[in-house]
């Protein structure tokens, strides 16, 4: 377990010097750490920072649906709570930050990031479910998902066997419609209307 | 006793999936006058292959052959006149429904233009006894009154109740609480799932505590929880609840809301595993369970469930509001 956290990180680190980093990039980076801590804490591994003005991380979370014993507590309701329960900021703050989240956010999320008027959302790979464009660190985040459906879950009520699953390392390519070189600001959902 | 609850006229209706709903659509078919031995038919599991229709001078056979598209009708008419038929067939294009009925109404409807297969899922069937009703009713009531009691608190009135349908139990109260927590996502369905999870994370950590003496460190994101709790109206949670470890969330469990839950809490719902959902008043602005999506049909999910709507709406008309 010890080893895959250091690995994993290790080769983020190494991926920051390797490609020319933007700030999406750094933020996302963050996000995909906090995403280790949860898998790291048998859980589902999705991570997110929320930053303000597009400079200072002011909260960050991680799904917390096994250790609560809740299904809603996903990384950007955990970050939202701790944010406002800091009575530092105002509900109002939301509509100055951007979302890194390293996993598309699910409809319950998507819907609450709406209600709270958050200005920008960026993550690392799609629900695939609902397509997929790509996005930034979209391989790690994808391999930490796929480390984690391969371990058993004991919260399920009936927990599945898993002992013949594999883990697969080969990713897809991002069939995309977008041309390279648009900076993956296909990512950028804007969900205030 | 079946008579009795055939004949109730329920205080609430089921919001149906979009198929359920569903209109007669056509797909095109080759009818035939006579009997013919089919060779080009693909998938016909939803419809009758052969309808008779009797007249004066007898009956005549009318056959499915096969989709328009899946022969030239030129092709089709040589290959009726390669195997000598043509004098016992007249070939004509008829209407048939697209989709399998799901429904009885869908089925008496679309069964007229021709004769399809159906068979009622009886898990689709609702009734429920007069007794069932009254039971149902005195929550829905419940729920009114904690939406009322939101109100006097200068909340937003909207009440749910999270009920144990097996035991007839009240496992949850709460209603919506943003005002007073300045957190526009404190929605009585929200706090009502977070209340459960506290209890079942407590329940969790008393068994976990005297199975191993060492004392589990309070968690930080409970505290977090809890404060929005504070305000809350007194958590009914009664304290023995049989078999804690079949509970898994909310799974197979009642939860009667005066308003439509939004589209955050109707999935919040889902991914607690609820078992059916009863609300009042319909929320037009972002209602997720029947006015702005069928979140609790969506074919995408893993988790569906019953919603019913229109429960004491004229109660809840009053309490005014859009969330």
């Amino acid at each position: 377990m010890n080893s895959d956290t250091s690995q994993t990180i290790t080769r983020i680190a190494d991926d920051s010097e390797m490609i020319d980093e933007t700030i999406h990039h750094k933020f996302m980076r963050q996000a995909l750490i906090i995403a280790q801590e949860a898998y790291d804490s048998q859980e589902v591994p999705v991570g997110c920072v929320f930053v303000l003005d597009g400079e200072t991380i002011i909260g960050s979370g991680r799904n917390r649906t096994n250790e609560t014993c809740n299904g809603t507590r996903h990384a950007e309701l955990e970050a939202v709570d701790s944010i406002l329960s800091t009575n530092k900021y105002t509900s109002d703050i939301f509509r100055r930050c951007t979302l890194y989240v390293t996993v598309e956010p699910c409809v319950m999320c998507a819907y609450a990031l709406r209600q709270l008027e958050i200005k920008h959302v960026y993550y690392g790979c799609a629900n695939e479910r609902f397509g997929g464009t790509g996005g930034y660190y979209r391989e790690e985040s994808i391999m930490l998902l796929r480390k984690f459906f391969v371990r058993e879950n004991e919260n399920a009520p009936t927990p599945k066997k898993k002992i013949n699953r594999v883990l697969k390392t080969e990713i897809k390519p991002i069939v995309s419609l977008i041309p390279p070189g648009c900076l993956n600001f296909c990512q950028t959902i804007k969900l205030c209307t | 006793m079946e008579d009795e609850k055939s004949t109730i006229i329920l205080p609430f209706r089921k919001v149906p999936s979009d198929e359920e709903e569903r209109g007669l659509e056509t797909a095109h078919r080759d009818g035939t006058g006579v009997k013919v031995m089919s060779r080009l038919s693909e998938s016909l599991d939803r419809v009758k292959r052969i309808r008779k229709v009797t007249h004066d001078q007898g009956f005549t056979l009318n056959v499915l052959i096969c989709l328009t598209s899946s022969i030239t009708l030129d092709n089709l008419k040589l290959l009726i006149k390669q195997h000598d038929l043509e004098s016992i067939l007249s070939l004509r294009i008829h209407q048939i429904s697209k989709y399998p009925p799901i429904t009885r109404v869908q089925f008496e409807e679309w069964n007229r233009l021709w004769p399809i297969n159906f068979r009622e899922d009886p898990r689709r069937d609702s009734r429920f006894s007069s007794k069932e009703i009254e039971l149902l009713r005195n929550h829905m009531i419940r729920a009114i009154k904690l939406a009322d009691i939101a109100r006097s608190k200068g909340e937003v009135p909207v009440g749910c109740i999270i009920v144990d349908p097996e035991k007839a139990e009240i496992i949850c109260e709460s209603h919506d609480t943003r005002t007073s927590s300045n957190h526009p996502l404190r929605h009585a369905v929200l706090n009502c799932i977070n209340k459960i999870a506290i209890f079942e994370k407590t329940k969790l950590n008393s068994i976990n505590d005297s199975l191993t003496p060492k004392k589990r460190k309070a968690d930080k994101s409970d505290d977090q929880l809890i404060f929005s709790s504070d305000t809350l109206p007194e958590l009914n949670i009664l304290e023995n609840r049989e078999n804690s470890a079949s509970v898994y969330l909310c799974k197979g469990y009642d939860i009667f809301v005066t308003h439509e839950p939004c589209i955050t809490c109707s999935m919040a719902l889902v991914h607690s595993r609820i078992g059916r959902v009863f609300y009042g008043r319909s929320n037009n602005a972002s209602g997720g369970l029947g006015s702005y999506y069928k979140i609790h049909t969506h074919h995408a999910l893993n988790h569906h469930f019953k919603t019913f709507n229109g429960f004491l709406e004229d109660q809840i008309e009053m309490l005014m509001i859009d969330c």
